[in-house]
């Protein structure tokens, strides 16, 4: 009998642990109360987690033999991906509100899917990163299908059948890699392949590309966005407000650590990540010019994002991990704070011409202001937090050597601001043409202040919180 | 692989049989084929319609989860292989394991998939 | 070497075949055969408790739902004319250029660790040895997988059965009146045929 039971500690894990119980608890109780409790209840579970995370920050504990780790990173990511889903649970009340019909099993799968990605942003692991992965995948193809339109289904039964293609992509990497190295650990891998008897680099290489792909896709980088706009449009406007800050953000999460900690030593994804970047930045970018659905340029404005943050992947990881969480810590507040006002002004889940919102600047000064302070800051207008999230993540990649992207980033993100401003200057410089409707309540009207707060303070100030972001570097 | 010639013999036997009885059954038998004969066998009643129905989707449902729950046995049959030797704390991991899915279970039931309209 | 060459062109054969009938109900016999194929490989492998895995549930329970699948729908609504004719060449030509790629690849393998105390680890590929190495190694990953199972359970549950979980969680009393679920998707989904 030699059996030595695992390293287990809870306690390094006790953020995941209260998502997971709490959306246990959403998953049984809704036999018993209103949809209202159980709102209320994630959101208190998640602000527990949030806590958890805040109380665990510089402890980096460490579970299952290094498999599941708390360091700053993980629970830095964890904390933007409680953030995104607390917007989403918030903004999901306002559904109601317009006589949509949320399930009750939204919370239960949303909290799931919050702990899948809690799951993929903390895994030193191969095999915990693709469950992670597939927990989160899972919950969204659910979530896109939520409306029982036959958009929304359309939009989930392309994404399920999309994403179930990427992840056998993505599984075929991950085998590739395992067997050129005999390693699921993230830093045994790169342990493997910087040895002297290390001979599988070409097998290394082929797996490096298909964890890309699987990733690239995730993430949405053209050319595997093509899903993107059908789906982001599609599916319910909560979940697209989730779907593009919060599975974004982990699957950032889970490509920054595979390729920054196992690959970064293989050589032969690094030139084709280049290709994808610049394409994105272009198809985001140019995509989204052309659109005429609020909704819909979002979804493009999305795309381009993923375009800036792939930047850090590229850049050393030293420099890339922690300005890609800055910048996604800001991507989450102010695109899942445009998404929020985009939902309290839409009767229903198709979106919002963009030409409605002449005029909205005099009768819904408001959400006219903040939507302006997001879109400002997606465009990365100096002092809101965007153009510092782009600074960081820019300067990063040319201390790289990449600067002919970060030209090119510059460049786009120029472009980006005709969309972005066009809606601006409808609000403000335009009669009102039609009558939105207003379906924010108190809390979603806090919630947008907050937001555009925290844009702003983290533009402002950007030294207090990137500062403890220093810590993030490994 | 020696050990597992004997599985081989086995399928090629068994295999065998099946493929002599139809050459033996095709090739002896004699053949008057008529209307009554060539019918679907229903178990002596007169077939109604196609056999290829469409099914309900309630079936599918239930198809897909018996899968998970498929699935979980299969991860208990190395945990019952190896329990002596693993003991008290695989079964509280277990017991964690058995308990989600329960969840799950719970919510189906209470769901009303299982039962039969 | 020479089970191994009549197993992988089975294999190919099936997998082949599956992407090649045009009656749906023969493509997923020929995956019975593909994964009954690699359920064989695995034993050559020495990981029987895999193997055995393999072909219940992928070979048993999984094709099940591939049937269930095909008896949904009507044959007919699965043959029709090509939307994007010109995708089957692209796509032979690029599958023809990656299994060469890979196939390429393959023949530059170095194992990674010494084949013989690898193998001698995996004592035969019993369920006693993956149960040893499932609750100590990979224990994350097996109670991960638990969550897993619960999403797919709830989200497969919640898609079908969309009436809400219990009255009191309604706030638009439209939905009151269906208390059959059932005959409510039917109207609101075209696919969900009841027979």
């Amino acid at each position: 009998m030699n059996f030595v039971a695992p390293d287990v500690n809870y306690y390094s894990m006790l953020p995941f642990i209260t998502v997971l119980l709490t959306a246990v608890f959403a998953t049984i109780l809704p036999f018993y109360v209103s949809r209202k409790a159980i709102a209320g209840l994630s959101a208190v579970g998640l602000l527990v987690a949030l806590a958890a995370s805040i109380g665990l920050w510089n402890t980096n504990l460490s579970s299952f033999y290094g498999a599941y780790r708390s360091d700053n990173f993980a629970l830095g990511f964890g904390i933007v991906l409680i953030v995104g889903a607390l917007i989403a649970v918030i903004s999901s009340v306002d559904v109601a509100k317009r006589g949509g019909t949320m399930q009750a099993e939204f919370f239960a799968i949303l909290l799931y899917a919050v702990s899948g990605t809690m799951l993929l942003a903390s895994a030193h692991d191969l095999i915990v990163l693709l469950i992670g992965f597939e927990v989160m995948s899972l919950g969204v193809y659910v979530l896109s299908s939520f409306q029982e339109t036959a958009k929304s289904e359309e939009a989930g039964m392309k994404y399920f059948l999309l994403g179930g293609f990427a992840s056998a992509i993505l599984i075929f990497g991950i085998a590739l890699v395992f067997g050129a190295t005999g390693k699921f650990g993230l830093e045994a891998i790169n342990t493997a392949v910087l040895s002297p008897e290390f001979k599988n680099s070409s097998i290394a290489a082929v797996g490096a590309l298909f964890i890309l792909i699987g990733f690239g896709f995730k993430v949405a980088m053209a050319p595997f966005h093509q899903w993107t706009p059908d789906v982001y449009t599609g599916a319910p406007t909560v979940v697209t407000q989730f779907m593009s800050v919060a599975v974004k953000a982990a699957a950032f999460a889970g490509f920054l650590h595979i390729f920054g900690l196992a690959l970064q030593n293989v050589s032969g994804w690094q030139t084709p990540l280049q290709f994808l970047i610049a394409l994105t930045l272009m198809i985001g970018n140019l995509a989204a010019l052309r659109q005429s659905n609020l909704k819909r340029m979002l979804a493009y404005s999305s795309v381009a994002h993923a375009g800036y943050v792939g930047l850090a992947v590229l850049a050393s990881p030293s420099q890339g991990f922690s300005s890609a969480l800055y910048y996604l810590g800001i991507y989450t507040l102010m695109n899942a704070g445009a998404f929020a006002v985009l939902n309290v002004l839409s009767k229903d889940d198709d979106g919002l011409e963009i030409e409605s919102l002449a005029g909205l600047g005099s009768s819904k000064p408001l959400l006219a202001a903040t939507l302006t302070f997001f879109l400002l800051s997606l465009a990365g207008i100096p002092p809101l937090g965007g153009f510092i999230g782009k600074y960081l993540i820019f300067s990063a990649a040319a201390s790289s050597g990449y600067y002919g992207l970060v030209i090119l980033a510059a460049l786009t993100s120029a472009v980006s601001l005709a969309y972005y401003l066009r809606p601006i200057g409808l609000m403000y410089f335009r009669p009102r043409v039609t009558v939105l409707p207003d379906f924010s309540g108190r809390s979603t009207r806090v919630l947008l202040v907050v937001c555009a707060a925290g844009v702003l303070i983290l533009g402002l100030v950007p030294n207090a919180v990137y500062g403890l972001l220093e810590l993030v570097k490994k | 692989m020696n050990e597992f010639l004997h599985v081989f013999i086995m399928f090629l036997v068994a295999g065998g049989i099946g493929v002599l009885a139809l050459i033996v059954g095709a090739v002896l038998g004699p053949k008057k084929p008529s209307r009554t004969k060539l019918m679907a066998y229903e178990s002596g009643n007169d077939p109604i319609g196609s056999a290829r129905e469409r099914f309900p989707v309630h079936f599918y449902l239930v198809a897909m989860l018996f899968i998970i729950f498929d699935i979980e046995t299969a991860f208990f049959y190395p945990l019952a292989v190896s329990f002596n030797k693993l003991g008290t704390f695989a079964f509280w991991e277990a017991l964690a394991f058995v308990v989600l899915v329960a969840v799950g279970y719970f919510y189906i039931l209470k769901k009303g998939v299982l039962e039969w309209k | 070497m020479v089970v191994f060459v009549i197993l992988a062109v089975l294999a190919i054969a099936g997998a082949i075949g599956t992407i090649s009938f045009k009656s749906g109900i023969y493509s997923a016999l020929s995956l019975v055969g593909t994964l009954l194929t690699l359920a064989m490989m695995y034993v050559t492998l020495h990981a029987q408790f895999l193997a055995s895995v393999q072909v219940m549930v992928y070979a048993g329970a999984i094709m099940v739902l591939f049937l269930f699948v095909i008896m949904l729908l009507n044959e007919s609504q699965m043959s029709g004319a090509d939307p994007l004719p010109w995708v089957q060449p692209v796509a032979i030509a690029g599958g023809i250029v990656l299994a060469a790629a890979l196939a390429f690849t393959a023949f530059q393998f170095k194992a990674p660790k010494n084949l013989e105390t690898a193998t001698a680890a995996l004592q035969g590929g019993t369920p006693g040895a993956i149960g040893e190495t499932l609750f100590t190694k990979f224990l994350l990953p097996f109670e991960a997988v638990s969550i897993l199972l619960l999403i797919a359970a709830i989200g497969a549950v919640s898609l079908v059965h969309r009436q809400p979980a219990h009255n009191e969680a309604l706030e638009t009393t439209s939905e009151h009146a269906t208390d059959n679920a059932y005959s409510d998707e039917t109207s609101s989904n075209p696919a969900k045929v009841v027979a």
